[in-house]
């Protein structure tokens, strides 16, 4: 057993014991199963189909990634203003 | 004049001494919290012949039988025929703080019904015990509180239910009960002290009578064993382990909306042409209906282990990573004399400081077991939910419509009617998607104009 084997063990062991037992596996008001059962059946199946119609009509690619860029630039633009309020309430500047 | 040498030696035996003591004070809690477990043995009768259950197992007994047709899980459990006193006992670890469930199924007929009687013993002094019997009609329940009176009656026969007891050591100690899932009952202490347990009786409680009833037991654990199996489908809680038991996953939208759950695993019924449906609704279906037309791809006619059925396919599962290796050392066979030496020299280091294989492995799985907690597992279920969003996005679906009862699927056979646009042949469904493709651009860039403008306002 080299070294290194000996270290793994010690990882192994204070991941095992120690640290893998403090995660829990369910949230205590939406167990995992619920959960996955939900999201990857029931909404999952309705959104897909739901968009099946949708996707004749629209490219649905296109769509989410303009979505996806206007949610991600608000929450830039939000961000860099608050950062400049910010400076301006500690500089106390008009 | 002390030596310098001598000094030296002294200082090293000293420090020596100072590290065995100080290894040995740090660590005899660990020996001493060895020495006792939180129970005295776990038995599940699943291993055991079929018959007499004397001398299987480590257990002492007289009358009781090993059998295979009421169990609470597995294969097998035991039973006391109602022609003898049926008892056992076992030693197992010292035990001075713990718990036991233990499961009990009493049957309805018999006049006696047989009980059970529970007894926690150091080597053969009874110290607590544990009893259902009938006295008057009634099926009553009795232990220590200290001294052995009536705490409760029992009132579920034909059915597994668990008996449990907890004991605690303390000042003064302390124990209390539990059985048929009611609540535990106050903690008694009192006049019986222990230092430990270290074995436990099971009998059955009554002298042996033709007419009296019978009493099963299975499954001695710390906690209740809930198995998910046919017979016990509800204690499955996934997809995947309902499915590899032969169950059911019941999927309802009702169900949904009344509970707010998708689905839960239930004992398995027969296919209905009207619930049969995608994901969860595949188990509904029949070999005919089973992944054709709509269901292409999401439900398939296989055998799982519990006979044919329509399951679900399994999610695309991601390519698998690449698991860690080890390099190898250098191969030293073709040189010779000193370079043969050095290479060899060089990997003997190697391999001090070289993890195997072996050793990698368990590394790799034991991260790999994050996946298995929270918030792990929750962020890659929502992945896979957006992951198999965005695969769906790639093929065009029918859109069924039910007109005065008739269900039919949009014609869209016309949408691949081609013409042309702007001097360019296209087809009606690629023109369409482009305008409303021009029409997203534009009010895109108008939310990008409006962004800038508000930056500067």
């Amino acid at each position: 057993m080299s070294i290194a084997d000996v270290l793994i063990t010690l990882i192994t062991w204070v991941f095992q014991k120690i640290i893998l037992p403090i995660f829990p596996v369910n949230l205590p008001f939406l167990s995992f199963a619920t959960f996955q059962g939900i999201l990857n059946g029931t909404l999952k199946h309705n959104f897909i189909w739901g968009l099946a119609g949708l996707n004749h009509f629209i490219n649905l690619n296109l769509l989410f990634i303009l979505v996806g860029v206007v949610i991600f630039g608000e929450i830039l633009f939000w961000t860099i203003k608050a950062g400049f309020f910010l400076v301006k309430l500690i500089r106390g500047g008009g | 004049m002390m030596s310098n040498t001598s000094f030296q030696k002294k200082t090293l035996y000293a420090s020596i001494i100072t590290l065995i003591v100080g290894v040995i004070l740090l660590t005899y809690p660990f020996f001493i919290a060895f020495a006792y477990e939180d129970y005295i043995y776990i038995d599940w009768f699943n291993d055991y012949n079929l018959g007499d259950l004397s001398s299987q197992g480590n257990w002492t007994s007289a009358n009781w039988q090993v059998q295979d047709e009421k169990k609470w899980e597995g294969s097998k459990g035991i039973y006391c025929p109602n022609t003898a006193t049926c008892t056992a006992n076992k030693t197992g670890n010292l035990s001075t703080t713990g718990k036991y469930v233990i499961m009990v199924y009493i049957t309805s007929a018999g006049n006696p019904k047989q009980g059970i009687q529970l007894e926690f013993k150091i080597g053969t002094t009874k110290k607590l015990e544990f009893r259902i019997e009938e006295v008057s009609g009634e099926m009553r329940v009795y232990g220590n509180t200290p001294s052995l009176a009536q705490i409760g009656t029992w009132t579920n026969f034909d059915s597994w239910q668990p008996v449990e007891v907890e004991w605690e050591d303390g000042s003064p100690d302390r124990w209390h009960y539990r059985w048929e899932n009611e609540a535990w009952t106050d903690w008694y202490s009192g006049t019986i002290t222990w230092s430990y347990f270290n074995r436990v009786d099971v009998n059955g409680s009554k002298v042996g009578n033709p007419n009296n009833g019978f009493v099963y037991v299975d499954t001695i654990d710390k906690e209740v064993q809930y198995i998910c199996q046919l017979g016990t489908c509800d204690y499955c809680e996934t997809y995947n382990t309902c499915v590899e038991a032969g169950c059911q996953w019941y999927y309802s939208e009702q169900a949904y909306l009344l509970f707010g759950r998708g689905g839960y695993c239930v004992e398995p019924q027969p296919p209905s042409e009207e619930d049969c449906g995608a994901f969860y609704k595949c188990q509904f279906c029949s070999e005919e209906l089973c992944g054709i037309g709509e269901l292409e791809g999401f439900c398939e006619w296989v055998d799982k282990g519990a006979g044919y059925g329509c399951y679900m396919v399994e999610p695309t599962i991601p390519p698998e990573q690449v698991v860690w290796e080890v390099p190898e050392l250098e191969d030293c066979s073709e040189l010779s004399g000193v370079e043969k030496w050095l290479c060899e020299i060089k990997n003997f280091v190697a391999g001090i400081f070289m993890p195997s294989q072996e050793k990698i492995n368990v590394l790799w799985d034991t991260l790999g077991n994050f996946q298995q907690k929270f918030p792990f597992n929750y962020i890659m279920a929502i992945d896979r939910f957006f992951k198999d969003v965005s695969e769906s996005l790639e093929e065009e679906k029918s859109i069924p419509i039910k007109i005065f009862g008739a269900e039919q699927n949009v014609d869209f056979s016309f949408w691949e009617k081609t013409g042309k646009v702007g001097g360019v042949v296209e087809s009606i469904g690629s023109a369409i998607k482009d305008f409303t493709s021009i029409v997203l651009i534009i009010g895109f860039f108008t939310w990008l104009l409006m962004v800038i403008r508000r930056f500067w306002s």
